[in-house]
């Protein structure tokens, strides 16, 4: 008998894009399943329990919560070790020296709360610049020192291509990377750094495992909109 | 070489603690600042430990509000 008669009727295409929404809470009880769901100051966080953010819908859930990896903070933590020690050596800086005690004593405590300033500021920008998946939208919060603040939001059914670069001993030894969205409508935003795209999430952990929800995301989108459900 | 009276009344004493005291008051302001920024990123991203880190940013503003006013009556 001919093969066309006995082979089985391949899988309709149609039912691909209904098992990738199954994929998608796979893929994400599987990173809650490991641990990455807490503590909140993790680079990546799947599912983070209690968080909120500005202008959430109701219905809209967070999957992905993302920072820069905490090695990134290394050079401003190197900085700080060794500008602590500096006020023990104040007498081999002649115009210091030549101070009285007590202005000293002064310059060593402005000296201080300088540093704790600096660090203040660099744990706030790196625990807030933070980058979202939730199951409708992207969001890339930017902050910049005190006054600055960029917040981009697209759609999942407006992103177009999604892909990661893991640069560098570092990125390689401790699994990060950057991962870059382009959109249907790439604009340029008000954005400080040169980045490759308005929603590039810098240095986030375990890069991989990001493109892979955001492009299960896509294919559910594509799904709902193939089926009229989109919202 | 440097000497500790530059000129009459006016010592290098003086110079670097006005100095010093200005800057103090100058970072007082900014921990200020960090106060109302740590608020506002706060209500940006909501997360579990947001309370820990404006707790941080008003710890810091008193630490300095405190020392800025110990140095500005004492040196």
């Amino acid at each position: 008998m001919p093969e066309v008669y006995t082979k089985k009727k391949p899988v309709d295409k149609i039912q691909k894009p209904e098992k990738s929404a199954d994929n998608l809470v796979e893929t994400v009880k599987k990173l809650v399943a490991e641990g990455f769901s807490e503590p909140p100051w993790r680079s990546l966080t799947a599912c983070p329990p209690k968080t909120k953010f500005e202008a959430q819908h109701d219905q809209e859930e967070v999957l992905l919560l993302m920072r820069r990896h905490p090695v990134t903070n290394l050079w401003w933590l190197a900085l700080i070790a060794m500008l602590v020690g500096v006020p023990l050596f104040w007498n081999e800086f002649p115009l210091i020296a030549n101070v009285s005690g007590s202005v000293q004593l002064a310059l060593a405590v402005f000296w201080y709360l300088g540093l704790a300033f600096f660090v203040i500021q660099n744990l706030l920008l790196w625990f807030y610049n933070v980058y979202i998946v939730t199951d409708e939208r992207v969001i890339d919060v930017d902050f910049f020192g005190l006054l600055y603040k960029n917040v981009n939001t697209t759609q999942i059914r407006k992103i177009e291509d999604v892909n990661y670069s893991q640069v560098g001993m570092m990125s390689s030894m401790f699994n990060y990377g950057n991962v870059i969205i382009q959109t249907a409508a790439e604009q340029r935003s008000e954005d400080r750094r040169e980045e490759s795209s308005a929603f590039t999430f810098e240095a986030v952990s375990n890069p991989d495992r990001v493109v892979k929800v955001i492009g299960e995301l896509m294919e559910q989108e594509e799904k709902e909109e193939y089926e009229g459900r989109t919202r | 070489m440097i000497t500790e009276e530059l000129v009459a009344g006016i010592s290098l004493s003086l110079i670097i603690g006005i100095l010093v005291k200005v800057s103090l008051v100058i970072l007082t302001l900014l921990a200020l600042v960090t106060v109302r920024q740590a608020g506002l990123m706060d209500r940006v991203v909501s997360v579990p430990i947001g309370n820990w880190f404006k707790g941080v940013a008003w710890g810091f503003f008193w630490a300095c509000l405190v020392l800025t006013t110990g140095v500005i009556l004492i040196v």
